[in-house]
């Protein structure tokens, strides 16, 4: 619990929840049960979208007598082609969680919540926000959000506003490898799993990380014959899945992937004429990568170098149908310092390859031609004059526009530098859990003078709100149209909000009135689908009958791509001008673990979505905390059995958790799961069960995107229990 | 008639857990409560270890133990394959909890009676397909009709690397790498039920309907159970849960 909080303010606490939610039904795992089980045969099928993570696949919510007592994938969804993930399966649990948030609360003490009314708590909110905006300028908000389909009205808001601060969570997740993209290929390509026939993931973990429309394409390649190989200090689902699983020191994928490109280039085992026509730099990453030889590699990423060397005549040999991954978080989506030009790597071995377009390749998506909303959104803003408080997309770190560096905000908000961060709205987000350093996020967020959470829950950022809008769940809210391959789809309630909650739309058109914005947000959300639908000939009808509706799109162009070249870029002038290597080097990780010290990994599991569904009963009783990973020899050396409780500490803080003695992970590693170790005491199912991630990670900043590079910490671990 | 069985492809399954919550969610069960599971198991020593994932559930034996040992025939075996339980006639006594070899069946706390995977036999005599085949991504599991020659399950059978769990309706396609131990094992019926049948049951039912039937019957399944728990454990193995 957080030092602030005694037990007598939570309960006090507690009682002022359970006051706001006496007042209706109180949602219960028991409620949901009893209603599927009426025996009556009307079930009304409603289709929508999924958001118990963030693929959003089409789901069909079977209705009966007011209640959603079943969930299926809808068949006409390219996501989910009627399949669901467990965490799919599971979101009734989530609607009738009797822990979720029913009414807005405002903070009125030390730890302590009481109900307010919307109208009351929009006063008050445009109130601060306008007198915060007099004294300090509109850019002392900022919003962090982890972006969902109402993310355009999010930037539409703060646009309005005045301030340049909306801020994602891509530092934590996949900076690294889109601004690594961006600059190769002017664009975030993905790979054609469904007929890919060699396949290289640098860490991504395809099983835990969960696309469900990946999976699908993946097991199907596999049964028609795909070699797929992992690269992963741990074995993960995904590397236990795999043909063959190469057990790589901690960010070091990056010496790997150049001994790759040496050996493809000193064996004129590439796509001479592809190369020659749609890239440009070749004889600099020749040049570049003459002395990583696969020995070289060897010796830094610890496979050994004959395994290199077939690993690269395998790719070649089954290219174009050859891919490697385009990532994610773990291998070069943020986790380490190294992780740009580690994503440079892989685009370039891919452009060798000759993959791009190619079947079993690199893939664009195709563009579906959304319509104009400019018009609906009321007069232009003006051009914002403040620069942006992390700097992303100006002169310090030029290619991390869009994406942020959100795990510098406590620091900001802390020492005020450049300029002081008063009030923060988030939504969807919760930076306690998932950004770095715990301790720090709490210490910023106390410093505050506004901070607004929207949330389904009460989050464990929430927790320390002055102002809680609760969110109505994806089952029980519309929102803004989405794109999903060559389709569009739409979320629509199944069913009435089971409380006083409203979706984002509303909170957001309630919170520019009350902000004095009003003249920017006078429209509706079906005014706004409308004008998005108008030009694809689908009806916001049919999508309300069908959920997801094939329209035209056009292919993509892989001839002239949006690189100031226009093609490939193996070497990246921007990349050079941001201060990087403009041709892929070898850049070492930041840390590396001395004798006791151990390499902290961390990643998803396939049940839980990040800090959101440890909550969730059906999802909680299937995993209910995280486990240490650790080498059997590791932990036979300290002592530690299976089960055992350890501590783990790093330079900013430790945690307890029980220990997971295993063959299956480098012995100068070990791994926990990110999303347990909850501090919410509201959610009371996570409350306390493992370790929260966070606690133990420090603040890091990667080279060129500005990512968090979480896994660039070492930790010590002593047996306790 | 039909002769239904299952086959889970463990080539496909990716340890996903959809089917488990999918089959969760169809039955309303506790949190704690599954018809099936996915458990990852991995050997080898560190750098050459290897996993895979398997699935376990009711196995609709051929001579099923729980329905041998049920005072009350709510347990039985359908003549379409399916093993099914009649909730109207369990007493939750639990002896089929005991007797089941491959604990595959869970106690319902409010509705007082056994229960377990039925292979969805009211959906699929609606013509629908079992809650955990239907929502999987890795179209791991194919269920159908034995009998039918040109039903997929048919097909699937003949196939490479097929194990069937002999005594049951359920087919396993296997990874190269996966030892047969690491699957559940071939059907037997436990000596104890033998021993239940020849004694037990008739003296429950003659007791059938009086308290004091019902605690003869748990005393003396008490002593059966620990009698032929070796036989009855579940299978071994390290489960990342």
């Amino acid at each position: 619990m957080p030092s602030k909080w005694s037990r007598r303010t939570f309960l006090k606490t507690s009682l002022a929840t359970g006051a706001v939610l006496a007042a209706g039904e109180l949602p219960s795992f028991a409620g949901w049960q009893k209603a599927r089980a009426t025996g009556k045969d009307e079930v009304l099928s409603v289709p929508s979208l999924c958001e118990m993570c963030g693929v959003k696949c089409g789901i069909i919510a079977r209705v009966r007598d007011g209640r959603v007592v079943k969930i299926d994938g809808n068949p006409k969804h390219p996501f989910s082609n009627g399949k669901l993930c467990a965490r799919g399966n599971a979101g009734m649990t989530a609607l009738y969680d009797p822990d979720r948030l029913r009414q807005p609360l405002k903070r009125v003490g030390d730890g302590k919540f009481e109900p307010i009314s919307w109208d009351d708590a929009m006063r008050e909110i445009g109130a601060k926000l306008k007198d915060l905006k007099a004294q300090f300028g509109p850019e002392t908000l900022v919003w962090a959000t982890h972006p969902e389909l109402i993310n355009p009205w999010e930037k539409h808001w703060m646009a309005a506003f005045g301030s340049p601060n909306l801020t994602g969570h891509a530092a934590t997740c996949y900076s690294s490898r889109t601004v690594a993209f961006a600059t190769t290929y002017g664009d975030l390509p993905g790979v054609d799993y469904g007929n890919v026939q060699y396949y290289l993931s640098p860490g991504r973990n395809l099983l835990e990380g969960i696309h469900n429309g990946v999976i699908q394409k993946i097991v199907a390649a596999k049964a028609k014959g795909a070699r797929l190989v992992a690269l992963d200090p741990r074995m993960s689902n995904f590397a236990a899945w795999a043909d063959e699983w190469l057990p790589i020191r901690p960010g070091t994928d990056l010496a790997f992937l150049l001994a790759l490109i040496h050996v493809i280039i000193a064996e004129r085992l590439y796509d001479e004429a592809f190369v020659a026509e749609r890239t440009v730099g070749f004889n600099e990453l020749k040049d570049a990568v003459r002395d990583y030889t696969p020995a070289w590699a060897s010796g830094i990423t610890d496979i050994p170098a004959e395994t290199i060397s077939r690993i690269a005549r395998e790719l070649a040999a089954a290219r174009p149908a050859a891919a490697v991954d385009t990532c994610w978080h773990g291998g070069f989506g943020s986790m380490y310092y190294n992780s740009v030009q580690t994503g440079r790597a892989a685009a370039c071995l891919n452009a060798l390859l000759g993959n791009l377009g190619a079947k079993g390749g690199l893939t664009f998506s195709p563009v579906v031609k959304l319509g104009k909303t400019d018009e609906l959104m009321g007069p232009k803003p003006p051009k914002i004059a403040a620069r942006r408080w992390d700097g992303a997309g100006e002169a310090e770190w030029p290619l991390a526009k869009g994406l942020g560096l959100v795990q510098n905000l406590p620091d900001q908000i802390l020492s005020g530098r450049p300029y002081p961060i008063k009030a923060l709205i988030v939504s969807h987000f919760n930076p306690v859990r998932s950004c770095p350093d715990s301790k720090k996020v709490i210490d910023a967020l106390q410093k505050l003078e506004l901070l607004v959470a929207i949330d389904i829950q009460m989050s464990d950022t929430a927790a320390y709100a002055h102002y809680v809008l609760p969110e109505s769940t994806y089952l029980e809210r519309p929102d803004p149209v989405q794109v999903a391959g060559s389709a569009v789809a739409l979320r629509q309630p199944a069913v009435k909000p089971l409380g006083d909650t409203k979706g984002e739309d509303e909170i957001l058109i309630d919170l520019a009135r009350a902000a004095g914005l009003a003249e920017n947000f006078a429209f509706t959300l079906e005014e706004y689908n409308d004008a998005l639908l108008a030009p694809l000939g689908v009806t916001r009808e049919q999508l309300l009958k069908e959920g997801a509706v094939k329209v035209d799109a056009a292919p993509p162009d892989y001839v002239k791509l949006k690189t100031p070249s226009g093609k490939i870029e193996l070497y990246s002038e921007d990349v050079k001008k941001a201060g990087g290597s403009p041709v892929p080097v070898w850049v070492p990780p930041q840390v590396q673990p001395g004798k006791g010290q151990f390499q902290l990994l961390h990643g998803h599991v396939a049940m839980h979505t990040h800090t959101s569904t440890d909550n969730n009963a059906y999802l909680h009783a299937l995993m209910p905390e995280n486990e240490l990973w650790i080498h059997a020899d590791s932990a036979r050396a300290l002592g530690v059995g299976d089960g055992d409780l350890v501590e783990v500490e790093s330079e900013v803080g430790r945690v307890r958790l029980k220990a997971k003695v295993t063959q299956a992970i480098r012995p100068d590693s070990v791994f926990m799961a990110h999303g347990f170790g909850g501090v919410s005491p509201y959610k009371r199912l996570a409350y306390k069960k493992g370790a929260n991630l966070s606690e133990v990670t420090p603040v890091r900043v990667a080279e060129l995107s500005g990512a968090a590079a979480q896994c660039e910490v070492v930790v010590t671990v002593r047996k306790v229990g | 008639m039909a002769k239904y069985a299952m086959l889970v492809d463990l080539n496909r399954c990716v340890d996903c857990q959809a089917c488990t919550v999918a089959c969760q969610a169809q039955y309303g069960l506790e949190p704690d409560k599954r018809f099936t599971t996915v458990r990852r198991y991995e050997w080898g020593t560190y750098p050459d270890v290897q996993g895979a994932f398997v699935t376990t559930q009711c196995m609709h034996c051929d001579k099923p133990p729980c329905a041998e040992v049920c005072p009350t025939g709510a347990s039985y075996k359908h003549q379409d394959g399916a093993v099914l339980i009649d909730e109207s006639r369990c007493i939750g006594c639990r002896y089929c909890l005991t007797a089941c070899p491959y604990d595959a069946r869970v106690y319902d706390e409010t509705k007082k009676v056994a229960r377990k995977c039925s292979f969805c036999y009211a959906e699929v005599a609606k013509g629908k397909a079992p809650a955990c085949g239907k929502t999987c991504m890795a179209g791991a599991r194919i269920f159908g009709d034995l009998d039918n020659p040109s039903s997929d399950i048919a097909k699937a059978v003949a196939g490479k690397g097929v194990v069937k769990i002999a005594g049951t309706s359920i087919y396993y396609a296997v990874p190269r790498s996966l030892e047969r131990s690491y699957l559940p094992k071939d059907g037997e019926v436990p000596a104890y039920v033998s021993a239940w049948q020849g004694f037990v049951q008739p003296a429950g039912k003659a007791l059938l309907g009086g308290v004091a039937g019902v605690v003869v019957l748990a005393a003396l399944a008490n002593n059966l159970r620990s009698h032929g728990e070796k036989s009855a454990s579940g299978e071994e193995g390290s489960s990342h849960d």
